[in-house]
């Protein structure tokens, strides 16, 4: 099997949610579903001196993330009827539609909140690694239309060598599903499970 | 509110987590002195305690028919069995089926009970009462997720175990009255009391000691606490539900003569509401290590 996963080069993302609305684009998804989201991660405080003067620690940092088509992904772990999967081929964690019984037991154990139960389909719903773009030697079209080119998508040992395994706040240790994901920092992001980051835009990305 | 939306979407799995360990556990209950003294027992009160075991099954039944309600597509859930051994939530639903088909199927059979078969049903309600049991373990791991970070503690099973120790003799104590059966000096109705009082105490032990947990649980987006403000008021309501609970049952117990349904009745329904209450703040805290 070659196992396939995400690069985000945090140095490169400027935030503009390209990805996440070519994404939305392509899979022809309804408002309140997105496979890719962006996340606007802050860090620090902002402080008023006597003089009446601010000083401020304050930083922003975007995180592109869809599926990390985890190796121990906890969404197959509980899936009731195994149609939550991975393929066999590629390692993607796609979702078998005529299994599903659209429980969403799959988003409440993701750490990542890849999968989604769309209720008028019926059934959970997550990105496939654009599955039919690969099978024609393409790449998944949240990478191809990345403006900055801070995502890409290959093998993961190509991936691996492009940055660390899903090491930046405020995503949880590896260790929980050892994620296909790979991330080249910004100077100011912290690392996975720092506890001083908090995401500022809930009602988008959830 | 985020938590609110998920507690609420999950509702009737709310429901199901009330009153399935309930009835699963009242059941046990109710077949005990069927199964201890078989044909000890005045066949006219066996007989009727015999067919109200419906009362226990019928509130199980509808927790199980109500957690069905929320699946997007309900035609795929006989895959549910693929799962069974590799899936907390398979396990549940199977063993659910199981133990609920098996006492369903029993509970028929008890109106062309010949004496000749009390052996056989004997062993039959053993025999089923562990797959209750079963049942109420099956359901009390089926939110056994290492990245459910809020869920992830003992508290999730213990509470599950001791709700339904709380609410099933209060429920059995219903059944045993609408059975008209009566042991002398209503020593099976006081033991189902005790059983409730104590597991009343120790769901407020574990309920404090996890909101105490709460605050410390937490990922990016928020602390277990922030997803549940409301969590230890309801801890005190929960607290005094289920004392107006016991003392109905008590009355039940302790009433000259026979008691009038609506003491067992209102302590089963505020037990109950106590259950759902906290149920509901549970899928309220729901949390992920992660995003």
């Amino acid at each position: 099997m070659t196992q396939y996963a995400f690069h985000f080069d945090g140095t490169r993302c400027t935030g503009c949610k390209t990805c996440e609305m070519a994404c939305k684009d392509y899979k022809d998804l309804s408002v309140g579903v997105a496979f890719r989201k962006v996340y606007e991660v802050t860090l620090g405080e902002t402080k008023k001196a006597d003089d009446g003067t601010f000083t401020t620690t304050c930083v922003s940092y975007p995180l592109s993330m869809a599926c990390n088509h985890c190796n121990e992904a906890s969404c197959v772990k509980v899936c009731p009827t195994g149609a939550m999967h991975k393929d066999g081929e590629t390692g993607l964690v796609s979702v078998d539609q005529d299994k599903c019984i659209g429980c969403g037991y799959c988003h409440m154990a993701c750490p990542y909140n890849a999968p989604k139960v769309d209720r008028e389909k019926g059934h959970s719903v997550k990105c496939d690694g654009c599955a039919e773009r690969l099978a024609s030697g393409e790449k998944p079209v949240c990478v191809e239309a990345c403006p900055a080119r801070a995502l890409d998508f290959g093998t993961t040992e190509e991936m691996a060598a492009k940055g660390e395994q899903a090491n930046i706040a405020p995503l949880p240790e590896k260790h929980y599903t050892d994620p296909n994901f790979y991330i080249k920092p910004s100077e100011d992001a912290k690392p996975a499970s720092d506890a001083s980051v908090k995401v500022v835009n809930p009602l988008e990305v959830k | 509110m985020d938590s609110l939306a998920t507690a609420l979407n999950e509702i009737t799995l709310v429901l199901f987590t009330t009153l399935a360990p309930a009835g699963a556990v009242a059941y046990v209950l109710m077949a005990l002195p069927l199964i201890a003294r078989g044909d000890a027992m005045e066949p006219a009160a066996r007989q009727k305690l015999d067919r109200f075991l419906c009362v226990p099954i019928f509130v199980a039944m509808i927790g199980l028919i109500a957690s069905a309600t929320h699946l997007g597509t309900p035609s795929n859930a006989l895959y549910v069995i693929t799962g069974f051994g590799r899936s907390p939530l398979s396990n549940e639903v199977v063993c659910g089926a199981v133990s609920l088909g098996a006492a369903g199927i029993f509970w028929l059979t008890a109106f062309s009970e010949g004496i000749a078969h009390l052996t056989a049903r004997r062993i039959a309600a053993a025999i089923i009462s562990l797959l209750g049991l079963g049942f109420v373990a099956a359901i009390s791991l089926a939110y056994d997720a290492s990245t459910i970070i809020t869920w992830n503690t003992p508290y999730t099973p213990i509470t599950t175990w001791l709700n339904a120790l709380t609410g099933g003799p209060l429920l059995a104590l219903l059944g045993l009255r609408l059975a008209r059966f009566y042991t002398p000096g209503h020593a099976l109705g006081r033991a189902f009391i005790i059983i409730a009082i104590v597991a009343l105490m120790a769901s407020i032990v574990a309920y404090v000691l996890w909101a105490f947990l709460l605050p410390e649980l937490g990922n990016a987006l928020a602390t277990g606490a922030e997803q549940a403000p409301l969590f230890g008021p309801s801890i005190v309501l929960f607290a005094l539900l289920g004392a107006s609970a016991i003392a109905f049952g008590a009355k039940t117990i302790t009433w000259e003569g026979e008691a009038p349904i609506r003491f067992p009745l209102a302590a089963t329904l505020l037990m109950l509401a106590g259950i759902f209450l906290m149920r509901f703040q549970f899928y309220m805290i729901h949390l992920t290590v992660g995003l």
